[in-house]
């Protein structure tokens, strides 16, 4: 009977101590991972306002098509008018960008600026976070993660390093709120650990069960006064058709 | 023949005023012709030797991997080095060629720069020490400030920097991760072109660490020769490289470990395109287990004898370690059997064959000794049914001449998505393509230009020697009439034009001369893209004597044709027409 009552106390006092604890940080990466995945097929219409230092602003729109099952995705623009009509087609290994004044398709690298943008063609595909990152930890091997408040909320900061080189940023952080592991800001530093970029995703929608941010803030901590922000519109799951992702359908749609 | 040319020159002094006005229009034919053919080598010397040089090499040697023209790595800079120099003939210099393009920041606003890697030898001291502005070139080579930067004063004016400030740099390392450094500014440059702004000098050994490359690796190597005068040379040399750049297998020779207990194994890596798994069907047989997935990572076939020495069975896990080429490392990976295979001629070796992405991954960022060096390692032999499996140490692309044939090659590589190294040798043909082009117009022009202006020149002789054959026909029938023979008549107004050619051709010569001298001595500030054509801001002439004396004999040569027809006409005229000749 003395076993069982100081069984049952172990139990209870275990519960109590982690019950406040912050989980893990792998685990919350795993969680994330989970929640953003989307699984089957997506459109969405992508607005992007870019300003930078001493050129002004410049406003860029596409629409983006994915379909996750067959690894493919396109991309084509709308605005500004001097892109209007050029695209983007990856289909499996194969990635090519499409001009609409030579009516050309050439392949490209994923390490290619979209639409002379920041982003990459490689920031397009589907790869886990948990494939691409790992959570810091400190000299005795226990990840570090932090709980404070970013604003009124309450968050979980922590730490994340590559773990393939193939990556932009070999280092990231993260601040993640607590109550659904949506993220909030992130930080992200260069190879010297240099701030380079400080993103903010203010607004989050959710379909069919999974998180998809709606407005992201990017913020150039190198080159002080340039800033990104893009808004997604539109967003449906609906299933797309297979012809979508052709050659002959960008063709048509850049017409 | 004394005689004629005594009689030539005295006729040439005797019409002064006519022989002097042909003798200046002759003399600024020939001028405008040294100035036009000094200016055009001096436009190919500064293009080929100062611009291309820099932009491509006369000749490169470039690795691309995973099919991206932009992921440019030699992983063993030395061994193709070594080839290099000791096959290619007229080399002046073969160098390391790292450039990246940066966003860099100053104390008043941020710009575009090519950040370039550069080894302080002699010849780039000699070079710094001649356009220095300000500072000290000894931050630079010292290595007691931190990543020095050498910068052009133009792009110090925009970025508002001087000696001794800093400035950030933000650029992309060959895995394209995010990089930033602070610079410290060691020396300010005079730059003598627009071309040359853009770029910054570190130190290459700086740039290497910065950019993600290891002492043995490099960007891509450039080749010069000793002046390029003859453009059939770079070709000529780079036809005989190609063919001297043949991959073999590649090969890793190392030792597999299993439950402490180690072997000796030899790794290679099988294509996975359809034409190789075929051949792999018939002359490889799988005893147990499954080819590893074409993305699949890390998983192995094992040879028979190998699994059988370690007990293995598919799904088993197996060490392999290999000692790296360089820097005393040894490299250990840790693979799954996925299966193991029999195959004559090979089973009873102990064997480890890995798909193109394990292969690649492991192969090309950790350089294995030259596993030819032991003889235990399995080479592969050209004769054997399997040699067009396995992996390369790289693939040579096809030798091509022009910009656009490189463009499409480029294009069909990409499409391959082959993840080992593609090797391209090309030449300035090809890579500074635009830059031939364009000294090939300007040349055009100025040959076209000249060569009118020749004409015009010559229809004048043409037509002042009509006029001295009218009116000296009486003399002619004179000089006739006391003996003189229609051949000597013939050559004594030839004569007098050669003559008159000759003298005015060296005026011309001595006149352009003083006015390349002259137009040397102004400095031309221009932003325009013409800029690449000065040096230190001025009109570059490299006249040669060669050129000069070739383009002497040939006036004279046309000269005395142009004279031929009316000498002719003269000498056939008879004693007594001439002297009834009145005007």
């Amino acid at each position: 009977m003395r076993l069982i009552k100081i069984f049952f106390t172990t139990i209870l006092l275990f519960i109590c101590l982690t019950a406040g604890a912050a989980p893990k940080v792998s685990e919350i990466v795993k969680k994330m991972d989970y929640l953003y995945e989307q699984i089957g097929d997506i459109s969405v219409r992508v607005s992007i306002v870019q300003n930078k230092a001493r050129q002004g602003v410049k406003n860029f729109g596409f629409l983006y098509f994915r379909r996750d099952k067959t690894d493919e995705f396109l991309i084509v623009a709308f605005a500004p008018d001097t892109e209007k009509g050029n695209g983007y087609l990856r289909v499996g290994e194969n990635f090519w960008m499409y001009r609409q004044n030579t009516r050309t398709f050439q392949h490209i690298s994923r390490d290619e600026s979209i639409l002379g943008t920041n982003a990459k063609g490689g920031d397009f595909e589907k790869r886990k976070l948990s494939d691409l990152y790992k959570p810091f930890t400190d000299s005795g091997g226990s990840e570090i993660i932090a709980e404070e408040m970013l604003g009124k909320r309450e968050v979980y900061k922590f730490t994340l390093i590559a773990k393939v080189n193939d990556v932009t940023y070999p280092k990231q952080v993260y601040w993640v709120q607590k109550e659904n592991y949506l993220t909030l800001k992130m930080q992200s530093y260069s190879l010297s650990d240099t701030l380079m970029q400080t993103a903010y995703f203010p607004k989050w929608t959710q379909i069919e069960g999974k998180y998809i941010w709606i407005q992201a803030i990017f913020i150039d901590e190198f080159e002080k006064g340039n800033k990104s922000i893009v808004d997604l519109s539109g967003i449906s799951t609906k299933q797309l058709d297979p012809k979508i992702f052709t050659k002959a359908y960008l063709e048509n749609l850049s017409k | 023949m004394r005689l004629i040319l005594a009689l030539s020159l005295r006729n040439l002094l005797r019409q002064k005023r006519r022989n002097l006005f042909l003798g200046i229009a002759i003399c600024f034919g020939m001028m405008i012709l040294v100035l036009a053919i000094s200016f055009s080598q001096g436009l190919t010397d500064t293009l080929l030797n100062r611009v291309v040089v820099y932009i491509a090499g006369h000749m490169s040697i470039v690795t691309m991997e995973e099919s991206n023209k932009d992921r440019r790595i030699i992983r063993d800079k030395e061994k193709f080095i070594n080839i290099v120099k000791s096959n290619i003939k007229d080399i002046k210099k073969v160098w390391e060629s790292i450039g990246v393009f940066a966003r860099v920041i100053g104390n008043s606003r941020a710009d575009n720069a090519i950040i370039v890697g550069r080894v302080a030898d002699k010849d780039f001291l000699e070079y710094l020490g001649q356009n220095l502005v300000e500072g000290n070139l000894g931050d630079f080579t010292s290595g007691a400030v931190e990543n020095p930067v050498i910068l052009y004063s133009n792009k110090a004016k925009t970025l508002g920097v001087k000696y001794r400030d800093t400035i950030n740099a933000r650029f992309a390392t060959i895995t394209k991760q995010q990089q930033s450094v602070r610079l410290n500014v060691a020396a300010v440059l005079r730059s003598s072109n627009l071309f040359e702004e853009m770029a910054m000098f570190v130190n290459l050994k700086d740039l290497k660490s910065l950019v993600g490359l290891k002492p043995h690796e490099t960007g891509a190597l450039y080749i010069s020769f000793k002046r390029i005068n003859n453009p059939d040379h770079a070709i000529r040399e780079a036809i005989k490289l190609h063919k001297l750049l043949k991959p073999d297998v590649a090969v890793i020779y190392g030792e597999a470990v299993n439950k402490n207990r180690s072997s000796n194994a030899t790794a290679l890596g099988y294509a996975g395109d359809k034409e190789s798994l075929s051949i792999m069907n018939k002359h490889v047989s799988l005893l147990s287990g499954a080819m590893p997935a074409e993305k699949s990572e890390n998983e192995a076939l094992v040879s028979k004898n190998l699994a059988a020495d370690f007990k293995l069975r598919s799904g088993d896990r197996i060490t392999y370690r290999y000692k790296n080429k360089y820097e005393n490392l040894t490299t250990e990976n840790r693979y799954r059997v996925a299966g193991i295979f029999n195959s004559a001629g090979i089973s009873d070796r102990n064997i480890i064959l890995l798909n193109e992405r394990s292969f690649y991954k492991t192969y090309l960022q950790n350089l294995p000794a030259d596993a030819r060096k032991y003889k235990q390692a399995y080479v592969p032999l050209r004769r054997s049914a399997l040699y067009p499996v396995f992996e390369p140490e790289w693939k040579l692309l096809p030798r091509t001449s022009t910009f656009e044939a490189m463009q499409l090659k480029m294009r069909d590589m990409t499409k391959t998505k082959w993840k080992g190294p593609w090797l391209d040798v090309r030449t300035m043909y090809e890579s500074a393509d635009f830059i031939l082009k364009l000294e090939y117009a300007l040349k055009l022009v100025a040959f076209t230009a000249v060569l009118i202006l020749f004409f015009i020149i010559l229809i004048g002789v043409l037509n002042t020697l009509r006029m001295t054959v009218r009116e000296r026909t009486r003399e002619i029938g004179t000089m006739r009439a006391i003996g003189m023979q229609r051949t000597d008549v013939k050559y004594l107004f030839i004569a007098e034009t050669v003559l008159l050619t000759a003298i005015a051709c060296v005026a011309g010569i001595i006149l352009s001369f003083i006015v390349m001298w002259v137009l040397g001595l102004f400095t031309i500030n221009t932003d325009s893209v013409l800029s690449i054509l000065l040096v230190n801001r001025r009109l570059h002439f490299l006249p040669t004597a060669a050129s000069i004396a070739g383009n002497y004999i040939l006036i004279i040569l046309m000269a005395a044709a142009t004279a031929y027809f009316p000498a002719r006409r003269a000498s056939n005229l008879s004693a007594v027409t001439a002297l009834g000749h009145f005007e």
